[in-house]
C-alpha cells in the first residue's frame, strides 16, 4: 500500500518555512536592517523598487563577511550571533535564529557583496535558478550589500497575496522608520527607485525624532527618563494634543528592538488617566532596557512580541514613571481665543493693527524703550489688582464684625502689609478672586490662570482617598449625634460590600437590622450636617460609575467619594481657602485633569490679552 | 428744621449702630441709617434684616421727621471731624446740610417709607444679666458653633432657661460646649437659638453694664446701656444634646492646661496637612502625646506629667479641636473624663467659679488599630 504521508523535498520545505519569516517585502527589509545593525554599521542605505517587489537593497558599512562566512550565511540555521543554546538567554543582538537569509534566499534572487575592513578583496555570492550558489571575487565597498530581486518569484501564491504597491511601500517605510528611531546613532538613507526619500544623519534621539516626524514635534512631547538597577526607560510621550485615534504612533523598543506589548501600551494609557478617552491612543516612543536574561523575545516569528519575567513589575514601573513625567509637565490647556474668533471680531483686531503701527512710529523705536514700558505697566497692573484685593478684604462681612469701629485704620494697615511683600517678590500671586463662586482666577507669570474649584478639590480628595485606601490609615471623626439612614435593599447590599473600603476612607458605619445604617464616624472632609446625604450620594455615584465605566472598585470608591465631598460650584471661598486649595492642588500628582477627565486649569496668556487689546 | 449736635457725641452714637449696616447687600436701602426725630430724640437705626441696632440721643429739635441717609458717608464725615458743633438742617430738596465752623456738607437723603421695619419685641418678659457674665459665657462657648449651614440650629447658640439656671450650649456635631450660669433663674423653661451673627455683634457690645434681655416669638432684644440690639432667632429644633452627654466616664486624667496647650501647638505642626489627628497614649500617671504626618514622613512625641486613674488607653483627637477647647478654658488644670477610645470625652476645668459650670464634650477620632 502506498503511504499517503511523504516527507517533503528540501526545496519545498524551505519555501514553506520561509513563509514564516518572509511574509512581505517589509519583513525582508526588517531582517536585512537588523543584520546590518548587528554588524555594527554606522550608515545604512536602503533602495526599494516597486515597493520591494522587484528590488530591495540594503548596504551598510559594517563588519562585512569573509568568503567562508558568505558561503555559510545563506545556509539554514547559520548565524554569527549565538553559539550555544545558553546564549539565547542573553540575546543582545536583534537577530539570532539564523533563518533570515536562508529563508529569503529560498524565495528570491539573492546577491550579497561583502568586504571586511582587513581584506583587500571582497566576495560576492549569488543564487542561481538551480538552487546552487555562485561565488565571485571582486573589489567592493567595505561592509555588506544585500540585494533581493524578484521576491516570491518562485512562490506565486505569496506574490498574489501581496497588496498594492502603495500599501506595501507604506509597510516598508513604517518598518524603516521604526529601525531609524530605534538606532538614532546610525545614519539611514532611503531611496525609492532613484529618489532619495529619507536622509537621516547620525544624531541623538531627540534629533532623530525630529527628522522622522517633524521639526516642531518636540514641543508636543514630554521627555521620560528613569534609570534603575533592574530596568531603564527613556524616550518621549506625547502631550494630549498629540492624541491619535489609531494605534499608529506608538513605538516601544525593548532593548532597541521594536515590539508590541499590550501590557505596556495599557500602562501608558493608564498613566494619562483621564486625559484620554477610550479610543484615544497616546503617542509614545519609549525605550525599555532590561537585562536580556529577564525577557524572552523568541516567542514570535517576527520577534514582534516579548515576554517579561515579571510582567506586573514592568507594568507598574512604566505606569509610575510616565505618570510622574506627565504630572511634572505643564499640561494646562492654554486658552487661545483665535480658535473661536468670529470673523467679525478678527476684523476688529485687524483694524487696530495699522493704527498701532502708526502709534509706534511716532515713538522712539530704540530697543531699550519697549521693555521699559512693559515692566512699568506690569507693575501698575499688580498695584491695581493689589488694591482691589485689599478693598475686598476690608469689606468682607467677617472683617466688619471684628473691626466695626476701626475700619479706616484697618484699611491703612492692610495696605502697608500688602505692599511690603510685593517688593520682596514673593511667590504669592498678588490677586486671587472667585468668579461667580465657581472659578478661581489668579495671576501667573505668563498670564491668567483659571481654576475650576470643584474639580480641583475633587482631584485633591481623590488622591487623599486613594492614599487612605492603600495605607489604611483613616481619619474618622466620631459624631456626637450619630445619623441614621434607611437604604433600599440593593443599596444596603452594596454598602455591605463596600463597608471595608468606606471604613478605610474614614466612614464608620453600623448596619442595623435589615435596612438601617447608623453613621457613627465620617472622614474629615465631609461637611458637618451633610453626612447622610454624602453617603447616599456616594453609593449612587458608585452604582452609576460601575454601570457606565466599569471602574475598579477602589478607584470607583475614591472617585465617588471625591466627587460627592468636594466643594461645589456655588460655594463661597475665602481668600485663604482659595490659596490653600491651589497649594494642595499643585501638590497632587496630576493637577491638570480631574479624576473624571475634565480639565482643572485653563490658562490665558498675557500675549493673548495683548493681542486682544491690540497691543501687539 | 434745624438742630445742633456735638460731633463726638454723634460719632459715638453712629459707631454703635453701624455694625448692623451690611457691607454688600442686594437691597441698597439697607446701606442707610434710619434717622428718626421724635419728641426731641434722635433715633438712629440700622439693620441687615437679621440683626438690627438702635440707639438714640436727645437733641433740641422742634419737629418730628423720619428719613434715611447713606450710612458710610455720614459716618465717615462725622468721624473725621474734630470736636465741634454740627448744625443739621434738612433742606426741602432732599438734602441734608451739615454746617460746622469749617465748612458745609450736603448729603442726599430719601424718605423712610422703604426702610424695612425694625421688628418689635414685647417688653413684658425681662431678664437681667450682668454684662461680664454674659460675655464670659459667650466667649467660652461661641467657638463651637457650626459654620456649615446644613443644620441651621447648630449654627447658633442655644440659650436654655431651666430651673438650674441659664445654659449656653453650642455644638457642631463633633464637639459640644455647655456653660451654665446658675444665678439666672426665671422660673420658666424655655429655649431660644441665637444666630452666630448676633453673637458676634453681641461680644463687641457687651461690657460692664447690665444687659436686659427681652424674648419674643421670633426675635430677641438685648438692651445694653442705651443701645437696643434686636436679632432674629433660629426657629429650628436644637439637637437633643443631653442624651449624648456620657455619665459613666470614670477614667480621669488631670493635666496642666498651659503645658498641654504648648504640646498641642507643636503637634499641630505635625498634623496640619495629612491626618489632622493627635494621639493621647495614657497609662497610670503618664501621658504621651504624639502626632504623625504620613505624607511628609515627620512625627513628634512628647511626654507630660499628669494624674491618671483608670484603664490604659490610646485615644485620638482632631488636633485643632483639642487646641480650641484648651484655649477657651481658663483654669490651670484641666480634667479629661474618658470612657473608651470611641466614646465621647468630657473635658472640664478643675475649679470653676461659684454659680458657674462648664463642660466640653469632644468626640474622638478613630485610631487604626
Amino acid at each position: 500500500m502506498n503511504s499517503t504521508i511523504k516527507i517533503l523535498p528540501e526545496n519545498i520545505a524551505s519555501k514553506i518555512a520561509a513563509g514564516e519569516v518572509v511574509q512581505r517585502p517589509e519583513s525582508v527589509l526588517k531582517e536585512l536592517l537588523e543584520n546590518s545593525i548587528d554588524a555594527g554599521a554606522n550608515n545604512i542605505e536602503v533602495v526599494i523598487k516597486r515597493a520591494g517587489k522587484s528590488l530591495i537593497q540594503v548596504c551598510d558599512d559594517g563588519n562585512g563577511m569573509t568568503e567562508d562566512d558568505l558561503k555559510l550565511c545563506i545556509l539554514k540555521h547559520a548565524t554569527s550571533k549565538i553559539i550555544a543554546f545558553e546564549d539565547l538567554e542573553v540575546i543582545k543582538t536583534l537577530g539570532f535564529r539564523g533563518e533570515a537569509l536562508s529563508s529569503i534566499a529560498a524565495v528570491s534572487q539573492l546577491e550579497i557583496k561583502s568586504e571586511t575592513k582587513d581584506d583587500e578583496i571582497g566576495t560576492a555570492i549569488k543564487n542561481d535558478e538551480s538552487g546552487g550558489f555562485k561565488i565571485e571575487k571582486g573589489s567592493f565597498p567595505k561592509g555588506t550589500c544585500v540585494t533581493i530581486k524578484n521576491l516570491f518569484f518562485n512562490v506565486p501564491a505569496r506574490r498574489k497575496f501581496l497588496k498594492t504597491d502603495t500599501t506595501e511601500l507604506k509597510h516598508i517605510i513604517n518598518s524603516f522608520n521604526r529601525m531609524a528611531l530605534s538606532h538614532p546613532l546610525i545614519g539611514f538613507k532611503f531611496f525609492n527607485g532613484v529618489d532619495l526619500v529619507y536622509d537621516y544623519a547620525s544624531r541623538n534621539l531627540k534629533e532623530r525624532v525630529k527628522q522622522v516626524f517633524s521639526e516642531n514635534i518636540i514641543d508636543a512631547l514630554v521627555p521620560v527618563n528613569e534609570k534603575t538597577d533592574y530596568i531603564n526607560i527613556h524616550g518621549y510621550v506625547g502631550k494630549p494634543s498629540l492624541l491619535k485615534k489609531s494605534r499608529g504612533d506608538q513605538y516601544l523598543f525593548l532593548n532597541s528592538r521594536f515590539v508590541l506589548n499590550k501590557n505596556i501600551n495599557h500602562a501608558v494609557f493608564t498613566a494619562y488617566e483621564n486625559i484620554l478617552e477610550k479610543g484615544d491612543y497616546p503617542f509614545f516612543i519609549l525605550f525599555l532596557e532590561i537585562d536580556p536574561e529577564r525577557i524572552d523575545v523568541n516567542i514570535h516569528p517576527s520577534k514582534l512580541e516579548a515576554k517579561f519575567d515579571d510582567e506586573k513589575d514592568v507594568y507598574h514601573f512604566v505606569l509610575a514613571v510616565i505618570k510622574r513625567s506627565l504630572g511634572s509637565f505643564d499640561l494646562v490647556p492654554s486658552m487661545a481665543f483665535s480658535e473661536i474668533d468670529s470673523p467679525e471680531e478678527k476684523l476688529v483686531v485687524d483694524k487696530f493693527h495699522p493704527s498701532d503701527k502708526n502709534d509706534f512710529s511716532d515713538r522712539p523705536l530704540s530697543k531699550q524703550y519697549k521693555p521699559e514700558i512693559k515692566s512699568f505697566s506690569n507693575e501698575e497692573i499688580d498695584l491695581l489688582f493689589g488694591s482691589i484685593t485689599d478693598d475686598v478684604i476690608t469689606k468682607s462681612p467677617n472683617e466688619t464684625v471684628e473691626q466695626p469701629f476701626g475700619r479706616e485704620e484697618k484699611k491703612e494697615i492692610d495696605h502697608q502689609i500688602s505692599t511690603a511683600p510685593k517688593n520682596t517678590e514673593t511667590e504669592v500671586s498678588p490677586f486671587i478672586i472667585q468668579l461667580h463662586n465657581k472659578y478661581i482666577l489668579s495671576q501667573i507669570k505668563s498670564g491668567l490662570m483659571i481654576i475650576d474649584q470643584h474639580v480641583a478639590h475633587e482631584r485633591i480628595l481623590y488622591e487623599k482617598a486613594l492614599g487612605r485606601l492603600d495605607t489604611n490609615i483613616p481619619f474618622s471623626q466620631q459624631l456626637l449625634f450619630p445619623k441614621k439612614i434607611k437604604l433600599d435593599p440593593s443599596k444596603n447590599e452594596l454598602l455591605k460590600e463596600l463597608n471595608d473600603y468606606l471604613s478605610r476612607i474614614g466612614f464608620q458605619l453600623k448596619l442595623k437590622g435589615k435596612d438601617n445604617v447608623l453613621i457613627e464616624g465620617v472622614p474629615d472632609d465631609v461637611k458637618k450636617g451633610t453626612e447622610e446625604k454624602v453617603l447616599e450620594d456616594i453609593l449612587e455615584e458608585y452604582v452609576s460609575n460601575q454601570r457606565e465605566e466599569k471602574l475598579e472598585e477602589k478607584d470607583n470608591i475614591a472617585k465617588s467619594y471625591s466627587c460627592k465631598t468636594a466643594i461645589k460650584a456655588g460655594d463661597k471661598l475665602e481668600e485663604k481657602e482659595m490659596r490653600l486649595l491651589i497649594d494642595k492642588l499643585f501638590a497632587t500628582s496630576m493637577p491638570y485633569v480631574c479624576p473624571h477627565g475634565r480639565p482643572i486649569i485653563v490658562k490665558i496668556s498675557i500675549d493673548e490679552f495683548d493681542r486682544r487689546f491690540g497691543r501687539t | 428744621m434745624d438742630f445742633k449736635v456735638n460731633s463726638k457725641i454723634l460719632e459715638k452714637l453712629l459707631s454703635r449702630v453701624i455694625p448692623a449696616v451690611p457691607v454688600r447687600t442686594p437691597m441698597p436701602i439697607l446701606e442707610n441709617f434710619l434717622f428718626e426725630l421724635k419728641d426731641g430724640q434722635l433715633n438712629v437705626c440700622a439693620t441687615d434684616l437679621e440683626v438690627s441696632l438702635r440707639s438714640s440721643i436727645n437733641v433740641a429739635a422742634s419737629e418730628d421727621l423720619s428719613i434715611v441717609v447713606p450710612a458710610r458717608l455720614i459716618y465717615e464725615v462725622i468721624r473725621s471731624l474734630e470736636d465741634t458743633q454740627i448744625n443739621f438742617s434738612f433742606e426741602s430738596n432732599s438734602k441734608l446740610k451739615l454746617t460746622t465752623d469749617k465748612g458745609t456738607y450736603f448729603i442726599s437723603y430719601s424718605p423712610s417709607e422703604d426702610f424695612p421695619e425694625i421688628p418689635s419685641v414685647s417688653m413684658t418678659k425681662e431678664i437681667l444679666i450682668n454684662g461680664k457674665d454674659m460675655k464670659k459665657a459667650i466667649d467660652q462657648t461661641s467657638f463651637a458653633m457650626s459654620k456649615e449651614d446644613m443644620r441651621p440650629a447648630m449654627t447658633g447658640t442655644l440659650l436654655e432657661f431651666t430651673p438650674d439656671g441659664l445654659k449656653f450650649v453650642t455644638t457642631d456635631g463633633h464637639r459640644l460646649v455647655r456653660f451654665i450660669n446658675k444665678n439666672i433663674k426665671t422660673g420658666s423653661e424655655e429655649h431660644y437659638i441665637v444666630p452666630e451673627r448676633a453673637i458676634a455683634v453681641l461680644t463687641k457690645l457687651l461690657g460692664e453694664t447690665d444687659v436686659k434681655i427681652y424674648l419674643g416669638k421670633s426675635n430677641i432684644l438685648f438692651n445694653i446701656a442705651d443701645i437696643e440690639f434686636i436679632s432674629r432667632l433660629i426657629g429650628e429644633k436644637y439637637p437633643a444634646y443631653n442624651s449624648v452627654i456620657p455619665l459613666e466616664n470614670e477614667n480621669l486624667l488631670k493635666v496642666n492646661r498651659a503645658e498641654l496647650i504648648s504640646t498641642i501647638k507643636r503637634m499641630m505642626l505635625f498634623s496640619s496637612s495629612g491626618s489632622k489627628q493627635v494621639k493621647f497614649s495614657i497609662s497610670k500617671d503618664s501621658l504621651t502625646v504624639s502626632s504623625e504626618d504620613i505624607d511628609l514622613g515627620s512625627s513628634g512625641v512628647e511626654n507630660l506629667t499628669c494624674e491618671y486613674k483608670g484603664d490604659s488607653m490610646d485615644i485620638g483627637f482632631n488636633t485643632q479641636y483639642v487646641n480650641d477647647i484648651l484655649t477657651h478654658l481658663d483654669d490651670d488644670e484641666v480634667m479629661f473624663k474618658l470612657h473608651s477610645p470611641t466614646k465621647a470625652c468630657i473635658i472640664e476645668p478643675e475649679d470653676v467659679l461659684e454659680g458657674e459650670e462648664i463642660m466640653l464634650l469632644l468626640m474622638p477620632v478613630r485610631l487604626n488599630s
